[in-house]
């Protein structure tokens, strides 16, 4: 059994606490992902989930939550695929107190489905220690950030994502000191999340003379900018419940203002001066956010609709270029 | 009110409105009371309204048709004498069916959905540019046609100005969701509520969380009417929104279960819509909807219909953007036999016999868009069977996000439970440059049907 969670609220701790190697579901991003996704999706879904459907394979479960609409559709696609499996925790889009304790006891139902699955029950040390090796993680992380060009921090991203905590820790320890980075123009990236295939285009935003600072995707700095911080006594399911709901939310989060000043402040704090808003081809949560983007980040915009096919392409890299000029 | 001699049949616009000159008098006579001050012939709407669409249209051609017709397309001015008489004006968004039964509970407040502005651009025919003014502000046609509805909000030309809006979010779907977000930044009061994902099938552990999600949006009301809602205000309207769907249950018995089916497409569709928000008059919505099913009575009791006896019965799933797809549709030789518009959770009773916030909670978590898409498909196969379809359309709305996928599960799981044909269309606003196309497509598939006799 091959378990991942799928979008950013599912705690993966918890499945770590469960003995699940659960690593983060990061589409490949491929056109050929694409492809053969869409065939089990219909032309209408985002690439992303497209991507991730095209991925699937025989013996998959997927532990995701129902953060958008085509998220949780896909989820479901998924499930109803031959030999393979998945769960949906609801996730509210409000930030309320009460929608705050709906997602502790949804986490509370995940917890329990995963002991009928596993035939385990949850161990709160085991759970502790999952936790505390993960703050580790994120804290580590956050130290070397900065010293990070933006393809290599989505690189470390998409690898934490992937290892178990213990092992991502020797990478970290292995990670030679930064090497110098040409000079650019400093940038917050924000918009869906990024796939391996894509770090081409962080490379591309390099070479054109842009220094990616900030990225506000959960695949950027919001995967790693917050903490559980478990208290001695604490009830680490629902510590872990909390941190999650309240870590720096996704753009689905209604209202979303958290979101923005969230981004705001991580451009102010890293000069950002622009913006590079990506949505990829059939996102609405980030794609119709791009005109309020320049509105409330208050900085000049490039706002990208991208499918995987368009990375390298010469329309995005021609305009790419056009925007960094204009910056200089 | 029915006349002997005016046999059931649906007509086209020119004949229409020289065939009910007189009508308002001969409604007049029949009724209890005066005839309605809003109603009219299509011309007028056509003429004073700008809704073109109209004069493309088949419509059934009794007075309870003209009557439903004219309720449905004078809502504007509806909403415009109530804020002029003072009322309060509350925007419904995406819940379908719940929020506006706790407006009504209040005095003097008039609930709406401003959603309903996805149909603007097909009754006028594009003329108001409302597709236009969202794609400016950045709503292209990659989102579903409920764009027209910022369009509406940014050009204050179709309704008035809420004065609260009621934001349902949560498991809906992206589109509404981001139109909901653009629209909290127009400076409008707004209430938002959480509408939780529903694993599948029931969900009464959600009830207290939603009952709760509802008790703001009370007080939200409340304070806005300047009088709190009590739970008997809640429970009255409660009453008054169940008898409106008992009527509607009887007009869908009758029109989606007898051959000849006695009552068109479109106008059982538009008797589904008042269901949701009764049209800004939750008691005229009940005389609206009670002399449509007297009139579907008296034809079935008569064995009189719209539509010949031999054509395809199906259910159709999804609302189309354009009105005129259903008239089509039928012209070709189809008949609905069952629908699933999005809303199945807004035509059942709600309970009386528990508390009313509560009862509201549950009927606002069947909504067949907070769950799977497999739960949408099941209530598509009971209205199957419960009406004797031979097969199913599926509508997809274009750019809407649930229509990416649903479709496909749907069509497997009608075809695993019942072995019907599934027919899947795309409808855009004005569907006119692939009339042929859904022609083609809608003759294929009765070809198919028939074929299966």
């Amino acid at each position: 059994m091959a378990v991942s969670t799928a979008c950013s609220p599912v705690p993966r701790e918890l499945l770590e606490a469960f003995g699940l190697d659960a690593a983060r579901l990061i589409p490949p991003g491929t056109v050929e992902s694409e492809s053969r996704g869409e065939a089990r999706s219909g032309a209408g879904a985002c690439s992303w989930c497209k991507s991730a459907l095209g991925a699937l394979q025989e013996g998959d479960v997927w532990i995701g939550g129902a953060t958008c609409d085509q998220m949780r559709r896909t989820l479901e696609l998924a499930g109803r695929t031959a030999g393979a499996d998945s769960y949906v925790v609801g996730v509210p889009k409000t930030r309320t107190p009460e929608a705050e304790e709906l997602f502790v006891r949804e986490i509370g139902n995940l917890a329990a489905e995963l002991a009928r699955r596993t035939g385990r029950r949850l161990d709160p040390e085991a759970l502790r220690r999952a936790i505390e090796a993960r703050d580790r993680v994120r804290a580590r992380m956050r130290t070397v950030r900065r010293g990070l060009s933006g393809s290599e921090f989505t690189a470390l991203v998409h690898l934490a994502e992937r290892l178990p905590a213990g092992e991502m820790e020797d990478v970290l320890d292995r990670l030679p000191p930064p090497a110098a980075r040409p000079p650019g123009v400093p940038v917050l990236v924000s918009g869906s999340p990024t796939t391996p295939a894509e770090l081409g285009w962080f490379r591309l935003l390099e070479k054109a003379g842009l220094d990616v600072v900030a990225d506000a995707t959960c695949t950027g700095d919001r995967a790693i900018d917050f903490t559980v911080g478990l208290s001695p006594g604490e009830d680490p399911l629902r510590a872990l419940a909390l941190a999650y709901f309240r870590r720096p939310p996704c753009l689905f989060v209604r209202p979303n203002d958290a979101f923005y000043e969230y981004a705001a402040r991580l451009a102010a704090e890293r000069g950002a001066r622009a913006v590079v808003w990506r949505s990829v081809r059939g996102c609405d949560i980030c794609g119709l956010e791009a005109p309020r983007a320049e509105r409330l980040l208050g900085r000049p915009i490039l706002a990208l609709d991208m499918s995987y096919g368009d990375a390298d392409s010469v329309r995005i890299r021609t305009r790419v270029e056009a925007f960094a000029e204009s910056l200089r | 009110m029915r006349d002997g001699s005016r046999r059931p049949a649906r007509i086209g616009y020119e004949a229409w409105n020289a065939a009910f000159r007189g009508l308002r008098e001969e409604i007049g006579r029949d009724a209890v009371e005066a005839p309605p001050a809003y109603l009219d012939t299509p011309r007028c709407f056509v003429e004073l309204e700008g809704d073109s669409r109209l004069r493309r249209l088949r419509f059934d051609n009794s007075p309870a048709a003209l009557r439903l017709w004219s309720f449905l397309l004078s809502e504007n001015d509806r909403l415009a004498a109530a804020r002029r008489e003072g009322k309060k004006i509350v925007g419904v968004l995406k819940d379908l069916g719940t929020a506006p039964v706790l407006a009504y509970a209040a005095p003097d407040v008039v609930a709406f959905y401003p959603d309903g502005a996805w149909w603007i651009p097909c009754v006028m025919e594009m003329s108001e540019g409302l597709l236009r003014i969202a794609d400016a502000a950045g709503f292209g046609d990659e989102v579903c046609p409920v764009r027209a509805t910022l369009a509406a909000f940014l050009n204050q030309a179709h309704f008035p100005r809420p004065d609260l809006l009621v934001a349902a979010v949560g498991a809906c779907c992206d589109d509404m969701s981001c139109l909901m977000q653009r629209l909290a930044d127009l400076d409008i009061p707004m209430v938002w509520w959480e509408l939780p994902y529903r694993r599948d099938g029931a969900a009464p552990g959600l009830v207290p969380f939603a009952a709760g999600e509802l008790d703001r949006v009370r007080r939200a009301v409340g304070d806005l009417a300047g009088r709190p809602i009590t739970d008997d205000m809640l429970a009255a309207a409660i009453r008054k929104a169940n008898a409106v769907r008992s009527r509607l249950a009887r007009i869908r018995d009758l029109s989606y279960g007898t051959t000849p089916v006695p009552f068109p497409a479109l106008e059982t569709q538009i008797c589904e819509m008042l269901t949701l928000h009764f049209c800004s008059d939750l008691d005229e919505c009940l005389r609206v909807l009670d002399a449509v099913a007297r009139e579907i009575e008296a034809r079935v009791a008569a064995g009189e219909g719209v539509l010949p006896a031999d054509s395809c019965r199906v259910v159709w799933v999804n609302p189309v953007a354009d009105l005129r797809a259903m008239n089509v549709f039928e012209d070709l030789g189809g008949a609905l036999a069952g629908t699933e518009y999005l809303f199945r959770h807004a035509l059942d009773p709600i309970r009386e016999d528990v508390a009313p916030l509560d009862a509201l909670a549950e009927a606002a978590l069947r909504d067949p868009m907070i769950g799977t898409a497999a739960y949408r498909a099941r209530l598509v196969v009971e209205e199957a069977r419960r009406y004797g379809a031979e097969g199913v359309i599926i509508s997809g709305i274009p750019g809407a996000s649930h229509s990416a996928t649903e479709g496909l599960v749907i069509r497997q799981e009608v075809a695993a439970t019942l072995g019907l044909p599934v027919l899947e269309i795309a409808v855009p606003p004005v569907s006119d440059a692939s009339g042929s196309q859904l022609a083609a497509r809608f003759e294929a598939f009765f070809d198919i049907i028939r074929s299966r006799r």
